[in-house]
């Protein structure tokens, strides 16, 4: 799945109440500006020492691909609780009563998840060539410091071809995205450049121009 | 999949009962003075419904006026209730071939105007391929030193692939230019009447004609058109 930064204000708050206990507003941080960010910081302050119900209620966050290839978020605590529409826009959460665990009703802001998991390769540093002679070459740049380009490819059906594209209408500039590793099991974060579609029969596949620090 | 078609939006300035004839595709007049024109730019069957209001509106008299269109027959009809006083309208400008009409000002004509040809402002198709829409943005990666890059990207609109395919009518109404150009509606489907969406896929889209290629003579009294559709997003 992949996460882009969006134009969204990140900086929402939600305000949460589980059972009796008292309500607590989470206030995401405008840099954390993507759905995986904002939901994982979101679950860390749920089950953080200062809340409440600290050691009596434990906060799982679980997520699943959409019919609209989007990413829908679950918490879960076991307890009845209550979410006010704070978190609506950028994690698709609505605002409502749970009896254990709410689930997103609309897709996450900038978020894709299609059906065929991305094929994240080559994420390593990458030189330009350079001159060279008969005595030696030098190639520009420092390798320490030169650019990770990885190789991004998705094949998408209908479906996820359109969800990409409805997720970039507000993608934020400089655009950037969240993109899951799975031989190494970690995200990486990129520059996302030009993103080139062509047809594969009834699929589609993306080549996305991908750049990291 | 049944009855996919193609609609154009019309031409206006604004205003509405102006006095006045524009040489356009928007407003056709009475013998009686009365110009009758929608004040923003519609869709034809919307600008059909329009000039029944405001006929309705300025001749009270004859109303209720029947503006209406037939996708059966793919013919434009004007009335006016009553046989005894017959309109003779004046069609400016390209209003007779956007309807479908002769250019007709005389007198003494029946009540009721069903137009001789297909309108060029909508086409019945064989069908519509329509391209799930694709983000069409100017991208610039710039990278910098100490592995630094950043994507910076602006663009206001999506792009729909598009293929149009029909028979000769289709043919005779696209060749007319309307629904090559400017803003269109096209309907994959008549039965979905609601918006393409990513849960909706099916849906019509509405946009603006970017690019349109030449008819391609597919087969006998078949055709088929080439077009880039953007949407604004």
């Amino acid at each position: 799945m992949l996460y882009l930064t969006t134009t969204d204000n990140w900086a929402f708050s939600v305000t949460v109440t589980v059972g009796a206990y008292a309500a607590q507003t989470y206030t995401n941080s405008a840099s954390n500006n993507n759905a995986r960010l904002a939901s994982n910081g979101l679950l860390a302050y749920l089950n953080a020492a200062g809340r409440p119900w600290f050691g009596v209620v434990t906060w799982t966050l679980s997520s699943a691909r959409s019919s609209t290839a989007g990413t829908r978020f679950t918490y879960t605590c076991g307890n009845i609780f209550t979410l006010n529409a704070g978190a609506a826009t950028c994690l698709g959460l609505a605002a409502g009563a749970y009896a254990g665990a709410a689930t997103s009703t609309t897709d996450a802001a900038g978020s894709w998840w299609p059906k065929v998991r991305p094929s994240v390769r080559s994420y390593a540093r990458d030189l330009d060539a350079g001159d060279s002679s008969g005595t030696g070459a030098t190639r520009p740049g420092s390798p320490g410091a030169a650019l990770y380009k990885p190789s991004v490819e998705v094949i998408a059906n209908g479906t996820d071809a359109a969800r990409l594209s409805q997720a970039l209408k507000t993608a934020a500039s400089p655009r950037t995205v969240s993109v899951y590793q799975a031989i190494t099991d970690s995200w990486l974060s990129l520059s996302l450049g030009e993103i080139q579609r062509s047809r594969q029969g009834v699929d589609y596949r993306f080549n996305l121009s991908c750049v990291g620090a | 999949m049944a009855g996919a078609y193609i609609e154009s939006y019309c031409y206006s300035e604004g205003g509405s009962g102006a006095t006045v004839a524009l040489e356009a595709n928007q407003s056709f007049a009475t013998d009686t003075g009365v110009y009758v024109r929608p004040s923003v730019p519609q869709r034809f069957t919307d600008q059909l419904a329009t000039w029944k209001t405001q006929l309705d509106a300025a001749i009270p008299a004859k109303a209720p006026w029947v503006c209406s269109y037939s996708s059966t027959t793919k013919r434009v009809t004007i009335a006016s209730a009553g046989a005894a006083w017959a309109p003779a309208l004046t069609l400016p400008g390209n209003v007779a071939v956007w309807i479908g009409w002769q250019s007709y000002t005389g007198s003494g004509a029946p009540h009721i105007y069903t137009g001789q040809y297909v309108p060029g402002a909508r086409a019945e198709l064989i069908g519509a391929t329509i391209e799930v829409a694709e983000d069409w943005t100017q991208t610039e990666l710039a990278q910098y030193r100490h592995g630094r890059a950043n994507a910076v990207v602006w663009g206001n609109h999506q792009v729909h692939k598009v293929t149009l395919h029909g028979n000769l009518d289709a043919y005779e109404s696209i060749k007319q230019g309307y629904l090559q150009s400017g803003r269109v509606r096209i309907y994959q489907d008549s039965t979905i009447t609601t918006a393409y969406a990513v849960d909706n896929l099916g849906g019509y889209i509405d946009g603006y004609v970017i690019a349109c290629g030449p008819a391609v003579e597919q087969g006998d009294r078949w055709w088929s058109w080439d077009m880039l559709v953007g949407v604004s997003r």
